[in-house]
């Protein structure tokens, strides 16, 4: 038996070296290349490491002679590790970025790769993405970085709680406050926010800021125009120190990460949640929550006169190639099909909003429709103000509200914290 | 055996790879740091010389002077509360009480464990919502002394110290046993027999035979306060509002979210000084010590 077993198994190397020969046979007049990539698609379960990896299967069947070399690391890690790396001038072929601030370092030393020639040659087709969805990628008016996902943020509503004390859904921040104190009153967190982390303390104070000064106000200033001491500005921080003062958010929120502020909303002891887009799909199928799940934006401000329909969101997570890869041509390439791919099958698995023009014939789950509608009505988009400016100035900026939630600095101290920047 | 000592080669050869791997990866990295801390740099491209301007910067950051006060201060309050715990869990332990090995394993055990895993476990203890300090707190009806503690800017500091201290009591507390127990027997005996006993025996005997040790551990204690990173890291990151921040942490984060590694590398050089001047002063404490003696 088991002399039959080992020549089965020569018999069976021998047929599989045969065919390997033939394959390379087939394909011997196209150059064997290798392209290192370095992303952020660690978690198995997660629907946008699902999606890259079918993009990527995808790919590698298409393209027999490219080798593709990954490397790994989960978010924050990454970037520690990216920019580690970039110091030391060994730059992947292409690599996960963030629009913005983080990328503009990059751009500046040269690192990647200037994508408007790839677009006039036609490697890269604008025509097949929603529009504007590259306006974060774009250094001096040229493009360079495609996109990956693009989100918005929501308010969302444990509708049970709002139904067990028969309280609406609120659209105005008067309603707010009034559902907030309800809720207070029963023990139950109004919104909750794990502020340890600074970044999840940016979305409210990013929208208010939308309310107040509107998309194009916004825009204008993180992007270098005029000085942070202006009348929307201070309105913000009043505002979110209005929140904060009023006990919307828990007085533990500066002790709590996002993870954990997701779970207390999960568990019922939190009643909304606000955030971007990335877990409704989770939320809303598989968790505690599952059915119970209303997503609408953040409620208006009467009597502001910004932009009451606009979201924080847009799409930041992106491809860039590197400007010294020996095989540009291919590296750009194989960007722009992941990134068509990604955006369809990521958004197939529930886990982003789309950003190439889906083609595809999947039916919507519920609250996908829901955040289409949303986003098909809005005013306009501005991502989260850190992501726009430079790292220095956005630390300023996250450690600064950070002090408004943990109540240790005020509306004005915030302002003058911005204005001493610029 | 001295005629191998005393040939060069092999001097050579014994030292060669320790000095290799020693210069190729403590040395040139320190060289290296010192040289980006002369630069104004983003860690991308070209740096621009700026001199000692970093330096400069740094003794007039604010944020920076706390981290520096800070982690004296954890320095101050380990060497005072840490080693003396250790060295009377250490006295307990070789005074021949019950389960002397149990307890021994029980109080080394914290340093066993990851940084990481013990900050998860201290979150928990203070976590405000389900943690058990809060929880007992108001079992016992001192609801008043309930607090956020690593969210409150006034508690935070000393709420991340408590579990830098708890866990390496134990380290310190083994090599003051094992110290203790390679006393020569015959000499606490013979202190047994001219009447010294208990805490007579431990101030008069054990102490004094052990103060190599105590001032090997002072100086592990301080350095090793100079250098805190992983707990802060893991029960705070530097926050609330920048109160926790020690400048290891400090470091860190001007390197790797803001993009200063001219700075950040200033701050590692600062780190190093620090270190060898403590330690170096230490030395010099105890001895002009000794000598009084």
């Amino acid at each position: 038996m088991k002399k039959n077993l080992k020549k089965a198994a020569v018999v069976l190397s021998a047929a599989g070296m045969l065919a390997a020969m033939a394959g390379n046979a087939a394909f011997a007049e196209e150059e064997q290349i290798t392209l290192k990539i370095s992303h952020i698609f660690v978690d198995q379960n997660d629907g946008q490491t699902i999606g890259w990896y079918r993009a990527l299967d995808e790919y590698k069947e298409a393209h027999p002679n490219v080798t593709i070399v990954e490397d790994t690391a989960d978010n924050d890690a990454y970037k520690t590790k990216l920019k580690t790396q970039l110091a030391a001038g060994d730059v992947p072929d292409v690599f996960y970025a963030w629009g913005g601030g983080f990328s503009s370092p990059f751009v500046d030393a040269g690192i990647i790769e200037n994508l408007d020639a790839y677009v006039e040659n036609g490697t890269i087709n604008m025509d097949a993405m929603m529009p504007d969805i590259c306006n974060n990628f774009y250094y001096s008016d040229s493009l360079y970085a495609l996109p990956l996902d693009s989100f918005i943020g929501v308010l969302m509503c444990n509708q049970e709680l709002f139904d067990t004390y028969s309280l609406e859904v609120p659209k105005t921040m008067d309603d707010l406050y009034a559902v907030s104190k309800v809720f207070q009153e029963n023990g139950i967190t109004p919104l909750a926010m794990g502020e340890k982390d600074k970044w999840p303390g940016l979305f409210p104070f990013g929208v208010i800021a939308l309310r107040y000064g509107g998309v194009g106000t916004t825009t204008g200033l993180l992007n270098g125009e005029g000085s942070f001491d202006q009348e929307f500005v201070a309105q913000s921080a009043q505002e979110l120190q209005k929140l904060v003062d009023e006990g919307v958010f828990a007085d533990d929120c500066v002790a709590l990460t996002n993870d954990e502020a997701i779970e207390e909303f999960k568990q019922g002891r939190a009643a909304m949640w606000y955030s971007g887009n990335w877990q409704v799909g989770q939320l809303s199928t598989d968790s505690p929550l599952a059915g119970k799940l209303t997503i609408v934006n953040w409620p208006e401000i009467t009597g502001a006169s910004g932009d009451q329909n606009a979201f924080v969101g847009g799409a930041s997570a992106c491809l860039v190639a590197s400007a010294t890869s020996e095989h540009k041509q291919e590296a750009i390439e194989f960007m722009a099909f992941m990134s068509q791919h990604f955006s369809d099958y990521a958004y197939e698995e529930g886990a982003i909003l789309p950003t190439w023009n889906y083609e595809g014939d999947m039916e919507l789950e519920p609250y996908q429709e829901t955040l289409l509608g949303l986003m098909g009505g809005a005013d306009g988009f501005c991502l989260a103000w850190d992501t726009l400016l430079d790292p220095e100035t956005a630390d300023v900026h996250s450690t600064s509200l950070q002090g408004i939630y943990a109540k240790q600095m005020t509306a004005d101290d915030y302002v003058a914290a911005m204005a001493a920047m610029r | 055996m001295n005629k191998i000592l005393g040939n060069k080669t092999a001097i050579t050869l014994f030292i060669a790879p320790s000095l290799i791997l020693f210069g190729g990866i403590i040395f040139y990295s320190i060289v290296m740091s010192f040289r980006y801390s002369l630069l104004d740099w983003n860690g991308f491209g070209e740096g621009v010389f700026a001199g000692f301007g970093n330096y400069i910067k740094m003794f007039q950051d604010k944020v920076f002077l706390r981290s520096a006060a800070n982690s004296l201060l954890l320095g101050v309050i380990t060497l005072f509360t840490q080693l003396p715990l250790a060295l009377l869990l250490a006295l307990i332990l070789t005074s021949g009480v019950k389960g002397e090995g149990f307890f021994r394993t029980v109080f080394f055990i914290p340093m066993t464990l990851s940084s990481v895993v013990i900050g998860q476990l201290w979150l928990k203890i203070y976590n405000p919502n389900y943690g058990i300090l809060n929880s007992v707190l108001g079992a016992l009806g001192l609801t008043s002394l309930q607090r956020n503690w690593l969210g409150d800017v006034n508690t935070a500091l000393l709420s991340a110290f408590v579990p830098i201290i708890w866990q390496n009591v134990g380290y310190h507390m083994l090599l003051f046993y094992t110290s203790i127990k390679s006393i020569s027997q015959e000499v606490v005996e013979a202190a047994k027999l001219d009447g010294a006993t208990g805490l007579t025996s431990a101030f008069y005997i054990k102490i004094p035979l052990i103060k190599p040790m105590i001032r090997t551990c002072a100086i592990f204690v301080i350095i090793g306060s100079m250098k805190a990173f992983d707990m802060i890291y893991v029960l705070t990151n530097g926050g609330p509002v920048h109160m926790t921040e020690v400048p290891s942490s400090l470091m860190f984060s001007s390197i790797f979210n803001l993009n200063k590694y001219g700075y950040g590398s200033a701050i590692s050089i600062f780190i190093v000084a620090e270190c060898i001047l403590m330690a170096v002063a230490l030395q010099k404490l105890f001895r002009v010590k000794d000598s009084a003696i």
